[in-house]
């Protein structure tokens, strides 16, 4: 167990902000951390409290293949359903660690290996900062992506709101934040959605309104004005309230992120110059600027590789492209954050992962359990398999209905995981949360 | 008010016919300013010929003069053919798109009436694919006279695709005013000075000025004149407008004929909105119906069908003469490039299909059919970017175009054959080894039965994934990048299959066929299409029993999508004023009806950057969910940013903006475009805005918070007075970033 003791004598000492800069302030302030800041985590757990606390979650949306992320090479079915990339083209298994070009990262004494195209994880894995659940799931995945997608972000199918707005109901915000929560992107992820109003936010650099030089004023004044009127005496559309409410609020967030600027990333953080990549990036501006941010949503794409799935090296087809954008995009975010990711906690989800035989398309086809990731403050790294364990080999009768990996860690209980070590969420407001699910910890936190 | 609408039957050969509009009304005078590649065009007055409806008290007057053949907007070629024609040569083609500067399009002079006309029948039964054929060799020609005409050096040549050459070196190109000269893929020449890569600023604002201008083609061509449409009779302004009462506002009292302009257009354009408002509830009820009537392409002076829950047919259609889009649209695709190899293809790219889309949207007369396009187009979703091939999508969308009202099996057998949805679900690389299920799966979920209240299959197993999937394997694409279908029976997976209870014994290529058969038959299937059908067009929480007769309609019919569209819009529910204003437009409707409520003319830029900012941008959704149509999926802050920023760009002088309304003669001056149209008093003013926005439905709030606005330049209101263009400008601005402008 890595600990840090200076910087946790600094955390307790002073504010996280305050300490941030003080440690700018030794190691220069454009530090490129070769070293990772992560080496300053905290490996004990810290006081469970919302206060300055984040979570970012992270959809990888399509149902990501767990099983060629990280990658069980040392059962040799896995070769048999998944011929080695490198026997020939459209085959998608991914060479044993040392086996030639596209191999596996290796996961010492594991038998696992990572797919080459998420080596930004691998230091977040030897420093023990990076949590993989090999096979979260849930019993009774649809196999339909939205319907199974609408599982995990409300708790439940019937739900009508989602968890992380749940959440932002069950337990009050600790002062008075700018911006408790925000889903990034043009559409709300479902998981914010629900009676708290959160904002989705796109592009930070787009959104101003001060083109409107002279005219900014009144016209804002008169919006104002139009949306404070009572909604059920100006129009009988059933969304009346909601759009009266969202109004104000759009002016006020747009005011908030006028006031902040566009984002500027630190420590040398390279994010790729995509969607996501932004919008990590601009989630990291608004922690580092001090909104109060408590739950952000980032969603990635692509991951409904029923073809051309490919595999590593010369044979990176979509999947290993998405895997690189993907784990390169939350590395720079940590090494954005530096020390500040000692109050964050990175959680990615996915629907489901993929039939454990490739198809004739070179592909795989919608599946169950998955792989999904957690890393950053007071997580405790290393792979977690469930009580149950990860097959012992990958033929038929270890699966579920003979082709699927079957869910061994709920994902009910990986999200009350963080919300209890993370937030500090009392036994009461995680009820509330998930209300009639009785917590079984996976252990994902020190 | 009298309305006469005359008419000219359109005739539907497969000739081009060359068709040519000529603005009736006033007098058309060009201003043509080319300063930096900045080009303005003004025509005529745009009200003075704006599209309008027919008052209950006129009848349609059907000409039948058949000497003016016209194109018809859909021409049947046999499947899989290509479809749309390249009429230039390949290497200006390629010129990548810039961004376009300001062009005033030209006035709905030459946008007519959503009426009807009557049109022979005939369409072979073979899958017809579109094309909107026009006359690039007059636009092209009169693009070097213009160009010309406006000092600048670099002109771009045209070709003629029957063959006619034009040359760039005079600026006076050869013109070639064939009407009816036949499209011929493939025959076009070009003879270009340009080297063919690169046509300067000032010459593609030129193209792009032309291509917005038949009526300056016309005039300086004096091509033969063809006889369009006549102009529309113009509705006087809408009236004046006084304080409301305090409290809720209720529903004006011919809302019928709003409400029916909400739902089955893309909103309603400034002269069908004056006709309304001066129409007696009675007489806005009558327009109404023979609007929806006109637009399911009905005969408006006959009673509604009553055969709804049998497999008899509807009359033959009447459909609407919609030949100036045509024009609009071949001259938008001007600057498309061809596909590598294959000189006959146009291959646009994202952006210029997006646009391609949002002209059909803001210009067609056919509104409803262009809101079914969508709605299928939505439906099966497909996304560009996963073949970046712009003619699978515009193949596929044309299909939906020509079944848009038709069996509801035709449009799903032509989006599982398009080669856009083999490639995006995958049916592409489907083979009989080890099958791949991403078709099969969401042909099922997503297409038709769709999954229950509890997100569970809706009558479907994962057996019948497995063996749907294998009943398409060996469907495929064609070999080049040419849109088609193809069968290669030694990817086949042989024997039957067992699907949904029912055997499919095996015939090859049929087994996916009929597959499709009984997914389209299963009631689920109806239940599924009836309820997404009325969340489009009535509501988003829809009466049990308006689903009940719906889905018993689709399935009495046999899938008859305009037998379930006359179903939906004669139901009570749809007739009851508590669905008046009920839904919440998406981006796309939202963009849309600033467009056609204000009578825009600009390029598509703003429009299509807008909707992809607001997450709704066509042909490049990701999932095969297709675009929501429900409204909680759109409120958020980001989409409300995106719109109040689009209501600002159309109004506020320096907010990026680049699109101009109101009347050519204004220059896009709010105040000039009142004072020409002779309102004088505030409440005129509101009167005519308020009826263009609110449908005249506005509170006491809203109604001070405009006054004080356009008060606000001191003084007493007077039009000719600039001191009133900023209020005037801001007034517009806070209507369109209202609440009440979000509803429809």
């Amino acid at each position: 167990m890595e600990t840090c003791e200076h910087c946790q004598a600094a955390q307790s000492a002073v504010s996280r902000r305050t300490f941030f800069k003080r440690a700018l302030g030794v190691a220069g302030a454009t530090l490129v951390l070769n070293f990772f800041p992560s080496d300053f985590l905290r490996r004990t757990a810290a006081a469970a409290t919302n206060a300055g606390k984040t979570l970012v979650v992270v959809f990888q949306r399509g149902g990501n293949d767990g099983l060629n992320t990280i990658v069980p090479y040392s059962d040799s079915q896995y070769y048999a359903v998944r011929p080695s990339a490198l026997s020939g083209a459209g085959n998608i298994g991914i060479p044993p660690p040392g086996g030639g070009d596209g191999a596996g990262i290796n996961l010492p004494g594991t038998g696992f290996a990572m797919h080459p195209a998420i080596q930004p994880f691998l230091d977040l894995y030897n420093n023990n900062s990076l949590a993989i659940v090999t096979q979260a799931g849930f019993v009774g995945s649809t196999q339909s992506h939205f319907t199974d997608q609408d599982i995990i972000e409300r708790g439940f199918f019937s739900a009508t709101d989602g968890w992380l707005n749940r959440y932002l109901q069950a337990v009050g915000a600790v002062g008075a934040p700018t911006i408790r929560a925000a889903g990034m992107g043009s559409d709300l992820a479902d998981a914010l959605r629900g009676a708290t109003l959160v904002p989705a936010i796109n592009d930070l650099s787009a959104l101003s309104f001060a083109r409107l030089g002279s005219s900014k004023a009144t016209l804002e004044s008169n919006l104002r004005a139009l949306y404070a009127q009572d909604p059920q005496s100006t129009s009988t559309n059933s969304y009346s309230r909601l759009i009266h409410a969202l109004g104000p609020d759009m002016l006020n967030r747009v005011a908030s992120i006028e006031a902040i600027g566009p984002a500027a990333p630190q420590n040398g953080a390279q994010y790729p110059n995509t969607s996501y990549g932004r919008q990590l990036r601009d989630v990291a501006h608004i922690i580092r600027t001090g909104l109060g941010l408590e739950v952000a949503t980032v969603d990635i794409g692509g991951w409904d590789t029923h073809d051309d799935q490919g595999a590593g090296g010369g044979a990176t087809l979509s999947q290993g492209a998405r895997l690189a954008e993907f784990s390169g995009g939350i590395r720079a975010f940590y090494n954005d954050l530096g020390l500040l990711m000692n109050n964050v906690v990175v959680l990615t989800c996915t629907e489901f992962g993929r039939t454990v035989r490739q198809n004739a398309s070179g592909g795989t086809d919608h599946g169950k359990a998955s792989v999904w990731f957690v890393l950053g403050g007071g997580v405790k790294g290393g792979l977690y398999h469930g009580a149950a364990g990860f097959p012992s080999s990958l033929i038929d009768a270890n699966l579920d209905s003979g082709r699927y990996i079957r869910p061994t860690v709920e994902f009910r209980n990986i999200f009350s995981d963080v919300l209890v070590k993370h937030f500090g969420v009392t036994g009461t407001e995680l009820t509330s949360v998930f209300p009639g699910q009785v917590h079984l910890p996976v252990g994902l936190f020190v | 008010m009298t309305h006469v609408a005359t008419t000219i039957t359109t005739t539907r050969d497969y000739q081009v016919d060359a068709p040519f509009l000529v603005s009736g009304l006033g007098t058309a005078f060009l201003l043509l300013l080319a300063v930096q590649g900045l080009v303005y065009w003004a025509e005529v007055p745009f009200l003075s010929a704006a599209e309008t409806g027919l008052t209950s008290s006129q009848s349609i007057k059907k000409s039948d003069n058949r000497q003016a053949r016209r194109t018809e907007d859909i021409t049947p070629v046999p499947a899989p053919g290509l479809v749309f024609t390249a009429d230039k040569e390949s290497g200006r083609s390629k010129v990548e798109k810039k961004p376009r500067r300001l062009i005033r399009k030209p006035s709905a002079g030459s946008s007519p009436s959503e009426t009807s006309q009557p049109v022979d029948q005939g369409r072979p039964s073979s899958m017809p694919v579109v094309t909107d054929q026009s006359s690039p060799e007059r636009k092209d020609s009169t693009a070097g006279m213009a160009s010309s005409a406006a000092g600048m050096n670099q002109v771009p040549s045209g070709v003629s695709p029957g063959g006619s050459i034009s040359t760039r070196s005079t600026g006076m190109p050869a013109v070639s005013a064939v009407a009816g000269a036949a499209v011929s893929p493939g025959s076009s020449t070009a003879a270009s000075g340009s080297g063919g890569s690169s046509s300067g600023q000032g010459s593609r604002s030129a193209r792009n000025l032309i291509k917005q201008l038949p009526g300056l083609q016309q005039l300086l061509t004096a091509a033969p004149v063809t006889q369009g449409p006549p102009p529309e009779p113009v509705a006087a302004p809408a009236p004046p407008l006084g304080p409301p009462q305090a409290g809720l506002p209720s529903a004006p009292a011919n809302w019928f004929a709003y409400h029916v302009l909400n739902r089955l257009a893309y909103s309603g354009t400034p002269n069908q909105l004056n006709t309304v408002s001066h129409l007696t509830p009675q007489e806005a009820n009558a327009w109404a119906v023979r609007y929806m009537k006109e637009q399911l392409e009905l005969d408006p002076n006959l009673p509604w069908p009553t055969n709804l829950h049998n497999t008899q047919p509807l009359p033959a259609p009447i459909v609407i003469d919609d030949s100036a889009l045509s024009q609009r649209l071949a001259a938008d695709r001007a600057d498309w490039r061809t596909e590598d190899g294959l000189p006959d293809v146009l291959a646009p790219s994202l952006s210029e299909l997006q646009d391609h889309d949002l002209i059909r949207k803001v210009y067609s007369r056919r509104q409803l059919r262009e809101k079914m396009i969508y709605f299928w187009d939505n439906h099966f979703n497909t996304n560009y970017r996963t073949h970046n091939k712009g003619q699978f999508e515009l193949a596929e969308n044309e299909a939906f175009r020509v079944n848009a009202f038709g069996k509801f099996l035709d449009v799903l057998m032509a989006s599982a054959k398009s080669s856009a949805m083999m490639i995006y679900l995958n049916t592409d690389v489907n083979r009989k080894e080890n099958p791949n299920e991403n078709y099969a799966r969401e042909l099922q979920e997503l297409h038709t039965l769709g999954v229950d209240v509890n997100g569970n299959p809706n009558g479907y197993i994962q057996a019948d994934i497995v063996e749907a999937a294998k009943a398409f394997t060996g469907w495929t694409t064609l070999s080049s990048a040419r849109p088609g279908f193809q069968f290669i029976a030694s990817r086949h997976s042989p024997g039957s299959k067992q699907f949904l209870g029912q055997t499919v014994s095996s015939s090859g290529v049929g087994d996916g066929e009929q597959v499709l058969a009984i997914a389209s038959r299963h009631p689920s299937t109806a239940a599924y299409l009836a309820k997404k059908l009325c969340v489009y067009f009535v509501n988003d929480h829809p009466s049990a029993s308006l689903l009940n007769e719906v889905a018993s309609v689709y399935s009495d019919s046999g899938g008859d999508i305009k037998k379930v569209l006359i179903a939906i819009f004669t139901s009570q529910d749809f007739n009851n004023v508590a669905n008046y204003r009920s839904l919440v437009k998406t981006p796309l409707e939202f963009v849309a009806s600033i467009h056609r409520n204000l009578g825009v003319w600009s390029s598509m830029d703003p429009f299509r950057n807008r909707l992809v900012r607001m997450g709704q941008g066509l042909y490049e959704k990701a999932p095969p969910t297709g675009y929501k149509e429900a409204a909680d999926e759109w409120l958020n802050t980001d989409v409300m940013f995106n719109e109040v920023s689009f209501a600002y760009e159309a109004t506020i002088p320096g907010f990026g903006s680049t699109i101009r309304f109101g009347s050519d003669t204004s220059g896009g001056l709010t105040r000039l475009w009142l004072k020409n149209l002779g309102l004088k008093t505030e409440e005129d003013v509101l009167g005519f805005l308020l009826n263009l926005t609110f449908d005249r439905q506005v509170s006491l709030t809203e109604y001070q918070t405009f006054l004080t606005t356009l008060r606000s330049g001191g003084g007493t209101f007077n039009l000719d007075s600039s001191n009133v263009e900023t209020p005037l400008d801001r007034m517009l601005a806070t209507v369109l970033a209202s609440p009440r402008y979000k509803y429809q």
